[in-house]
Formats: C-alpha cells, sequence, structure tokens
C-alpha cells in the first residue's frame, strides 16, 4: 500500500514553466575552500531573488565552443547586501573535476560567464520538526539554503515558503579532511554539523550512511524528514533506511544534463508510476525540471 | 522587413523554426523566451504509440557538437494531441508535427489522424532518426522514401516537409525522390551516426553505443547537404544543422535554403532562436536585400568550380524556390 506520511509532500509537475533568466553575468568573488573545491559568486539578481533551496542555474563558459554546453550546478546560497530588499548575488560551491570546471577555476573576479536559471523544483519546504540533511561530498552545496530557510535565518524565492522546523541535523561524509570545506555556516545556522570521513582523518571513520541510522532512530518516524544529495550509491542506500523507518526521503538527482531546461530529454532518471514501493510501472522522467529533488520512494535506483 | 516565407500552402511569419527534439514541447520555453515570435515550431517527434526511448547516458558532448541518443523518448500520439496540441495550437505560431513511423502503413495513419487537426500547419516527417532500430530506414532507399511521402500525401492536405539524414551516399537522389513522392519542402539534416567512446573503460559513452552528431561540428555537411539539394530539386530546402549565429543563418539562405531550423544552440544559449531572429533584419539589409528571397541560393561559384566535389552538372544551376516571393501572409 502506498504509504502516506502526515507530511507527504507530493512534487507535482508544474503545470506552467516559470520564469528563467539567462544572460552573462560578472564573477564577484572567487575562491578555493578545500581540495579541488572553489566557492563562486555570481552578480545575477533576478535568479537571486527567485531562486529557492535545492534548485540550479546552468553555467557555461563564454564565446567558446570547446566545452559546448552549460554545466549544472546547484544553488548553494544567495546573497543580499545591506539595505537591499532582495537578493542580488547568488554563490556555487563546485568541484574542479572535468573540462568546464578546470577552466572556470581560473575564472578571476570581474570575469564574465553566461548563466540560465533558476532552473528545477527544489526542496519542499519541510512540514515537520526534525529535518536531517544527509550529503556526500560536493552534494553538501544545497543544504546550506535548505538550513538557512528551514531554521527561519532568510527566505528566498518571491513568496516566502513556511516551513515547521525546529532543528536541522547535517550529516556529511567526505573521503578526507581535505575535501572538507569550512562548514561553520552550517552551524551559525543552528543546525548540528556530523561529519565523516572514509580515511578517518576528520570526524567519524566510515561512510556517512553508518552514522545515519543512530540520528534516524532520535526521531519518531512522522516527526522527521530526510533530504539527501551525494553519490547515487549513498543516496539508494539513505532510501532505503528512511523507507525501513518510515521516514520520508527527498533526494537530489545528479544525472548528466545538457540544457537545464527540459528541451533536450537527456538528464532522464527511473521513476515509478505511483508511490507504490512494490508497483513496477515505471517511465523516464526528466530529472531538469520535474526534479532534480524527487520523492525517494518513486526513484528506482540503478 | 518582411521576413515572411511560403512554404507549401503555409505562410510562415519569418524563416527562423526551431529543430524537432530540440525545443520540447515548446511549453517548457514560455518562461525563457518569446516563444510566440519564432517561425515555426516543430515539436519532439511523435510515433504511434509510446516509447521509453533509450538507456541513459542519451548525450555525450564532443568537440564543438553533441552526441545523442535520445531513442524518440514519447508517450505516443494520443498523449500528444490531448496533452500538448491544444497548448501548441494556441501560441499562434505555425506548429510543424514531426512523425516518425516503422513502415509505411504507421507513417500513413499517423498522417491520417492528424488531417485537419486545428492548430496544424505542416507534418514534418523523420524518416531520418539514427536512434530507432526495427524501423525501415527511409531515409537512406530512394524507393522507400518516395513510397512513403506518396502514402503520406494521400492522407493529408497539410503541407509535407521530409526531413533527411545526412547518412547516405547521395543526399540530392533521396530528395529528388522525396520531391516525386509529393513533399512540399525538404529539411536537411538530422543528426549524423558518431559514436564516442570511453577507451580506458572500453566502454561507449552513449547507452546506446551509436548515436547522431549536431552542433557547430556538423555545420559544414548541412551545408553542403543542403547546397546539393537545393541544386537539384525544384521545393524549398530548410536549413538544419549547427546554426548558432546570424551568420550561420545567412550561410544556409546563401547556399540555397528558404529557411532555418535551430536545434542544440537553443541547449547552450537558450534565447538563441530569438537573438537571431532579432540580427536577422539587418543582416539583410548590410547586403542590400529587400526581403528573405534577395539572398536565398546568391551563392558565386568561381568559373568551372564545383564539378569535382558534386560530382553534378558542370555549371551550378541557378536555384529556383517558385514558392518563396509570396506576397506577406496575413496572420
Ligand atoms: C542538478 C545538479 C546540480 C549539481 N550541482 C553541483 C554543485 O553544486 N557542485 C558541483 O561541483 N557539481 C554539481 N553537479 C555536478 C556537475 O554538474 C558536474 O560535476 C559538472 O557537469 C562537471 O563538468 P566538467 O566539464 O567539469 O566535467 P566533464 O568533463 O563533463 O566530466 C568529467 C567527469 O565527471 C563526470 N560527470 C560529469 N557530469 C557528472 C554528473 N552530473 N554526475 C556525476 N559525474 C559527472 C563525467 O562522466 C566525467 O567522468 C550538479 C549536477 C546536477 C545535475
Ligand atoms: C537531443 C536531440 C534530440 C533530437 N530529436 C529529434 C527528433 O525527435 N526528431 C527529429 O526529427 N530530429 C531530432 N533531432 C535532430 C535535430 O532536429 C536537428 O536536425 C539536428 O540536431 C541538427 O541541428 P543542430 O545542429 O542545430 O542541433 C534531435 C537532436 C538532438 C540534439
Ligand atoms: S537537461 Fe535537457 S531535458 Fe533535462
Amino acid at each position: 500500500m502506498a504509504s502516506s506520511p502526515p507530511n507527504d509532500i507530493s512534487i507535482k509537475t508544474k503545470k506552467k514553466a516559470s520564469y528563467v533568466w539567462s544572460g552573462t553575468v560578472r564573477i564577484t568573488q572567487h575562491e578555493k575552500i578545500a581540495k579541488d573545491t572553489y566557492h563562486i559568486r555570481l552578480e545575477c539578481p533576478t535568479i537571486a531573488s527567485s531562486a529557492v533551496p535545492g534548485q540550479f542555474v546552468m553555467m557555461r563558459l563564454p564565446g567558446r565552443e570547446s566545452p559546448l554546453l552549460g554545466r549544472p550546478l546547484a544553488l548553494h546560497d544567495t546573497v543580499r547586501h545591506g539595505g537591499e530588499a532582495t537578493a542580488s548575488e547568488i554563490d556555487i560551491v563546485y568541484i574542479a573535476l572535468g573540462r568546464m570546471t578546470r577552466i572556470l577555476s581560473n575564472f578571476q573576479p570581474g570575469d564574465s560567464i553566461e548563466v540560465w536559471g533558476p532552473l528545477g523544483n527544489g526542496f519542499p519546504p519541510c512540514q515537520v520538526p526534525n529535518l536531517v540533511l544527509v550529503s556526500g561530498g560536493i552534494g553538501y552545496t544545497p543544504f546550506l539554503a535548505v538550513t538557512k530557510e528551514a531554521l527561519k535565518r532568510c527566505s528566498y524565492g518571491r513568496t516566502s515558503r513556511e516551513t515547521r522546523v525546529e532543528k536541522v541535523v547535517l550529516c556529511h561524509g567526505v573521503r578526507s579532511s581535505e575535501y572538507l570545506p569550512d562548514l561553520t555556516p552550517f552551524s551559525l545556522a543552528g543546525a548540528e554539523v556530523l561529519i565523516s570521513s572514509e580515511d578517518g582523518t576528520v570526524g567519524q571513520r566510515g561512510l556517512v550512511t553508518e552514522m545515519l541510522p543512530e540520528v534516524l532512530d532520535r526521531y519518531q518516524p512522522n516527526s522527521a524528514c530526510v533530504f539527501c544529495c551525494g553519490p547515487e550509491a549513498m543516496m539508494r542506500v539513505v532510501a532505503e533506511m528512511c523507507a525501513l523507518r518510515g521516514v520520508p526521503c527527498f533526494v537530489s538527482l545528479e544525472t548528466p544534463m545538457a540544457c537545464g531546461m527540459g528541451i533536450c530529454f537527456s538528464c532522464v532518471a527511473r521513476l515509478r508510476e505511483t508511490n507504490d514501493a512494490n508497483s513496477e510501472a515505471w517511465d523516464f522522467h526528466r530529472v531538469c525540471v520535474e526534479g532534480p529533488v524527487f520523492d525517494a520512494s518513486r526513484v528506482l535506483f540503478d | 522587413m518582411d521576413l515572411s516565407v511560403t512554404i507549401g500552402k503555409t505562410c510562415f511569419p519569418n524563416p527562423i523554426m526551431v529543430a524537432s527534439g530540440t525545443f520540447g514541447y515548446a511549453r517548457e520555453m514560455e518562461g525563457v523566451l518569446d516563444v510566440k515570435r519564432l517561425g515555426a515550431i516543430v515539436p519532439k517527434t511523435i510515433t504511434l504509440h509510446p516509447r521509453k526511448g533509450n538507456l541513459p547516458p542519451r548525450t555525450v558532448e564532443t568537440s564543438a557538437g553533441l552526441l545523442n541518443s535520445i531513442g524518440l523518448d514519447n508517450d505516443g500520439i494520443d498523449a500528444f494531441l490531448a496533452k500538448h496540441m491544444p497548448y501548441l495550437a494556441k501560441i499562434g505560431v505555425p506548429i510543424v508535427v514531426s512523425i516518425a513511423g516503422k513502415t509505411v502503413a504507421e507513417f500513413a495513419e499517423l498522417a491520417a489522424r492528424l488531417d485537419g487537426h486545428p492548430g496544424i500547419a505542416a507534418l514534418e516527417l523523420n524518416i531520418s532518426c539514427p536512434n530507432v532500430s526495427g524501423g525501415v530506414d527511409f531515409g537512406a532507399d530512394a524507393e522507400m522514401c518516395r513510397r512513403v511521402v506518396r502514402a503520406v500525401r494521400d492522407r493529408t492536405k497539410f503541407t509535407i516537409f521530409v526531413k533527411l539524414t545526412p547518412n547516405v551516399t547521395d543526399i540530392a537522389q533521396i530528395g529528388l525522390a522525396a520531391e516525386e513522392g509529393g513533399a512540399d519542402a525538404l529539411t536537411a539534416i538530422n543528426t549524423c551516426l558518431g559514436m564516442a567512446v570511453d577507451w580506458r573503460g572500453r566502454q561507449p559513452r552513449l547507452g546506446n553505443v551509436l548515436g547522431g552528431l549536431s552542433g557547430p561540428a556538423i555545420k559544414p555537411i548541412a551545408l553542403r547537404c543542403v547546397y546539393q539539394l537545393a541544386k537539384s530539386v525544384n521545393i524549398p530546402v530548410i536549413g538544419v544543422g549547427g546554426v548558432a549565429s546570424v551568420d550561420d543563418c545567412m550561410e544556409f539562405f546563401v547556399v540555397g535554403a528558404s529557411a532555418v531550423q535551430i536545434g542544440t544552440a537553443s541547449f547552450y544559449r537558450p534565447t538563441a532562436v530569438i537573438d537571431i531572429l532579432d540580427q536577422l533584419p539587418a543582416a539583410l539589409q548590410a547586403v542590400g536585400a529587400e526581403r528573405l528571397s534577395d539572398v536565398v541560393g546568391t551563392l558565386r561559384l568561381p568559373q568551372g568550380a564545383g564539378q569535382a566535389a558534386c560530382g553534378g552538372s558542370l555549371a551550378a544551376e541557378p536555384v529556383e524556390h517558385g514558392d518563396q516571393t509570396h506576397p506577406k501572409c496575413s496572420r
């Protein structure tokens, strides 16, 4: 039977496409924050004032045909300067691993880059008291905005989104300490931060999924909700743990994307047609427009 | 400036169209640009029955190009008519419905089901998709091409575009067959069959192993195909393949295209189609053209050039398009 927890927040496909801004923007800050990991700030008021946590933008290197396509990068946070009614800049955190991101890491403040967004659905505003965030590697980036919104430190988007969260726990796993950026913004926003590393150089030794059961067991199933972002293998395990306990879980999928706007059909994931975990019926769905955030019970992991 | 072009029985307000499979069902883009300004919308190809499409990864970036094996992922004609056509019909832009069948009978049935449907301006026969196995390769065989176009011609009053594949030895021969079958225009080209390999992992990079190449990398091939077709047939040719700027469009017009479609460029520059449309009048004025047809097929060949590569007749025949000088349509 399809379980329908009291805080079930089914994510529907948007009927009308929301406004997507596209253009060339200026980089206002750019710094290395951990091994291969960079924090970049972009001046784009239209995106900054409308994006919600869990949405993403496409970024493209201007004036070149190789790499040709934009790359999807999650909204890390928005920046509102003193006196401004709405945010005017966005922060992105990325890992320099391939063609586009390695070149991007050499860009300087003042340089330009092409951007379009905000894209995707974002995380739903959580309606239970305890929000558990589970991330692996670079997957933590959307969770700063999630935390600040949940604990009412900041509002995002054009209309304010109500949440009923009282406590946020971030469970973050890294390969080793050198990949761990400074997570004090999470603590400052009021989140409890738990860290694990595969080599034991920081936090608890092991995988983040090994410390999750203990955290989940703190709460009644209907008083907690899990948001998860990271490698697919990790998300599959987290989804299974949540399903076992009857805790709702939302995952942010990272399928390769070419457009980010729903027009190329390359970013598909297999989704069940119903929330029934026993149902076999599935179809490919576009992660960029119907996601990237999905109720984990609908996702058929490979 | 009058940018309208008439193709078959249909008048298009301008020659800048969006290519099938690269603009979704248009609704996706209404938040990105003013879809009402497009010359035509060609939604993603539909089939008789729903198709899940190919396994991911479905796209891979290559040098100045994109390799895809989407596999005609679509929910079938019934879902298209119920879910997408009402929206498309309301936009007020000519809608060119792209159809693909595995057999002549399937193409004919699709055409019959669509004939007379309100809001449709034309049909585009996708006889050139490289990602679908099990079907007859209509785009690679002149006789099959003629038969499928004729079968559709017998079932519809709509203007018919026939979309050709570059993956053939002699595209002009296929184009002539489509014309004989009753096509009103040729769309060229669909993607070029290609492959990408992760040699270290000894694996193909696409889920479907082979895919179709698009983007700036294929523009020279597309220009060549349009040039060869425009010289051979007496129906308009619509150029597609790597168009990303107004200069690219002008290149296609000069070699004989009456209109262009923009595909991959929309993926990496969301407003590419509108930017090009905005710049087109100035580009035409700059060469003293008063209307689009003043530049179409105006390529000047050096004396005696062109035979070897084309294997065709001696001097290039002047390109003739009976249709494109029609007065501005009233829409
Ligand atoms: C919705 C969404 C949000 C994202 N947010 C972030 C973010 O905030 N920060 C961040 O660093 N990254 C994020 N990513 C992943 C990011 O898009 C890729 O790392 C980026 O495209 C790599 O581009 P590249 O040109 O540097 O690498 P490429 O040269 O394209 O690829 C290098 C290697 O990375 C692999 N790769 C490429 N894309 C992906 C992917 N999506 N998932 C897994 N492997 C991939 C390739 O297979 C290849 O082995 C996000 C992805 C999605 C879909
Ligand atoms: C992701 C993708 C999907 C496509 N799907 C279709 C399709 O469904 N039907 C079709 O006729 N052509 C399809 N095409 C081909 C394009 O319409 C176009 O012919 C080709 O991409 C060349 O143009 P471009 O270089 O401007 O993209 C597709 C192309 C891409 C990149
Ligand atoms: S990335 Fe193009 S449809 Fe999702």
